[in-house]
């Protein structure tokens, strides 16, 4: 049996579930639909449009804003790497911000930078930027010393050396980061939707559930499920088209 | 004029004193294996050597200039070569890897690289990535991206230590071939004297920590050399001995 059937059948079966204990009226209809009801529910939706501007609102935000994060980290990492000041200098700011959730400054953002496109921004820039960096300045750091004096051995520069050896030696470890960050993204979106309440999948389902439209709610969540599924798509996408040799070296090694 | 001069040079490391006022000098064209107890400092030899270390007094020139840093005209190849090689470029891509220093073409770049993996017999494997390949072969891409340099000048640290007998003879070979077809100039760590007398021209034979030169031996036995022949001549066996006492004797001072 193919792992795609048995995956198919496994949510299938999931579903089957939840339509049989909704049934059953363990809990009362109203706060727990049938898959078959948040479905119609769904479908009116997605006619009437709201939840697709709302979904569209947040992936956009959540990728956009996980892709900033990933380029200003792997930029900041390679700065930390190149200098070695400049790393003792940003080190313990960040041990100190690091541990911040992003949840608890989005208040304050809001006041500073408004309800607009740079308060999202920040957050989701805040948020995804520490996995990223802390994978890739330890990445950077850990080329295998034959590699980088085989490279100075024939002329190339510090630079070239964290262009063509560092980085490429570090992306598998900096995929881990992003893989991360990929996944934070998304929450840290929905989360600042919710506080700001504008617009967005978390602004959707805060004025769904406050309002106690419960159908809709479950429909929020099944769009915020196919968010995360189509981040993650994309990532393991980037992830085969930069780091493939790295997964088939493993495979090779696991196999012998 | 010497290809290399190594004038009385030191070398701390983290308060270690590791070499300790080492001369040579190897002439155009020479082969010269050098041997010593394991730790001696034969590696931080070679990288002092190579440019990339700088020693603490003492001087290194290379073709009469001082070092300042790694230079045109020197190659190093690992015993480590599974690291050195860059796991994310394919055979071909390691080699061209290797002529950063050259004024060329992409284009005739790749030609080059395809020329020198099939000298080193590595022909239909440059499409390969290292870690498809044997230890064997990676060490023959590892010889080819130092050849791809074009180097006067090959510093080799036991190349051949992590490769099984059969492979190593091979290579053995094909390094005296390539060596002495393209008139390069060698030195060659290495911790098997027997390797160090059928390569060489000279063998020099350094001493414990903080280490220097203690005896520079001629092996003037003919070229080419062979496997089973060379081995077995007198003279050969000879030295072998002569080489062998000398690092006993250290062994026991040690
Ligand atoms: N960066 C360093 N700091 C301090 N000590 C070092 C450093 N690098 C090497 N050493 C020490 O210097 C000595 C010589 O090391 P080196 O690798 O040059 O010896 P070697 O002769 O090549 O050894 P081997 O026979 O194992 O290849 C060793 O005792 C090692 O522990
Ligand atoms: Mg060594």
């Amino acid at each position: 049996m193919s792992s795609w059937l048995r995956s198919a059948l496994s949510i299938a079966g999931f579903f089957a579930v939840w339509e049989f204990v909704a049934r059953m009226g363990v809990v009362p209809s109203d706060y727990f639909p049938t898959p078959t009801q948040v479905a119609a529910t769904l479908v009116d939706e997605i006619r009437r449009g709201e939840i697709v501007a709302a979904f569209l609102v947040t992936l956009l935000r959540a990728l956009v804003g996980a892709s900033a994060a990933v380029a200003l980290a792997v930029a900041t990492a390679l700065l930390t790497a190149r200098y070695d000041l400049l790393r003792r200098a940003f080190d313990p700011i960040a041990e100190l911000l690091r541990p911040l959730p992003p949840a608890a400054i989005t208040p304050l953002a809001i006041f500073f930078l408004g309800l607009g496109w740079k308060l999202y921004a920040f957050i989701l820039v805040f948020a995804c930027f520490w996995p990223v960096y802390l994978n890739a300045a330890q990445a950077l750091g850990a080329a295998p010393a034959v590699q980088i004096q085989t490279a100075r051995s024939f002329g190339y520069s510090e630079w070239d050396i964290l262009a063509r050896v560092r980085l490429p030696a570090g992306l598998p470890t900096i995929f881990t980061g992003v893989r991360m960050a990929a996944s934070i993204a998304l929450i840290a979106a929905i989360a600042a939707e919710m506080i700001a309440g504008r617009d967005g999948l978390g602004f959707y389902l805060m004025d769904a559930g406050l309002t106690l439209r419960v159908p809709e709610t479950f429909a929020g969540l099944v769009m915020a499920m196919i968010a995360g599924l189509i981040v993650n798509a994309i990532v393991l996408a980037l992830l085969r088209l930069a780091v493939g040799w790295h997964a088939r070296m493993a495979a090779l090694a696991g196999a012998q | 004029m010497a290809v290399l001069d190594v004038d009385a040079i030191t070398k701390s490391l983290g308060g270690a004193e590791i070499i300790g006022g080492l001369s040579l000098r190897a002439e155009q064209g020479e082969f010269i294996s050098v041997v010593g107890p394991s730790g001696c400092g034969k590696t931080t030899l070679l990288t002092c050597l190579a440019g990339l270390r700088r020693p603490d007094s003492g001087a290194v020139a290379f073709e009469g200039r001082r070092l300042d840093g790694p230079p045109d005209g020197m190659a190093l190849i690992f015993q480590d070569y599974s690291r050195s090689l860059l796991p994310w470029r394919r055979n071909i891509d390691n080699v061209t890897f290797g002529m950063r220093r050259i004024a060329a073409t992409t284009v005739e770049k790749r030609d080059r690289a395809m020329e020198i993996l099939a000298a080193v017999g590595l022909r239909g494997f440059d499409r390969h990535y290292p870690w498809q390949v044997s230890g064997g072969m990676q060490q023959r891409v590892a010889i080819a991206r130092a050849l791809a340099a074009k180097p006067r000048l090959l510093l080799l640290d036991e190349p051949l230590a992590a490769v099984d007998a059969q492979t190593r003879a091979d290579i053995q070979d094909l390094l005296l071939k390539l060596a002495a077809e393209l008139g390069k100039t060698c030195l060659l760590v290495t911790h098997d004297v027997d390797e160090a007398l059928y390569m060489a021209d000279r063998v020099i034979v350094l001493s414990n920590r903080p280490t220097h030169v203690v005896d520079d031996i001629r092996v003037a036995l003919p070229r080419p050399r062979d496997q089973i022949a060379t081995r077995a001549a007198p003279a050969y066996l000879q030295l072998r001995e002569r080489v062998l006492n000398l690092i006993r004797a250290m062994r026991t001072t040690a």
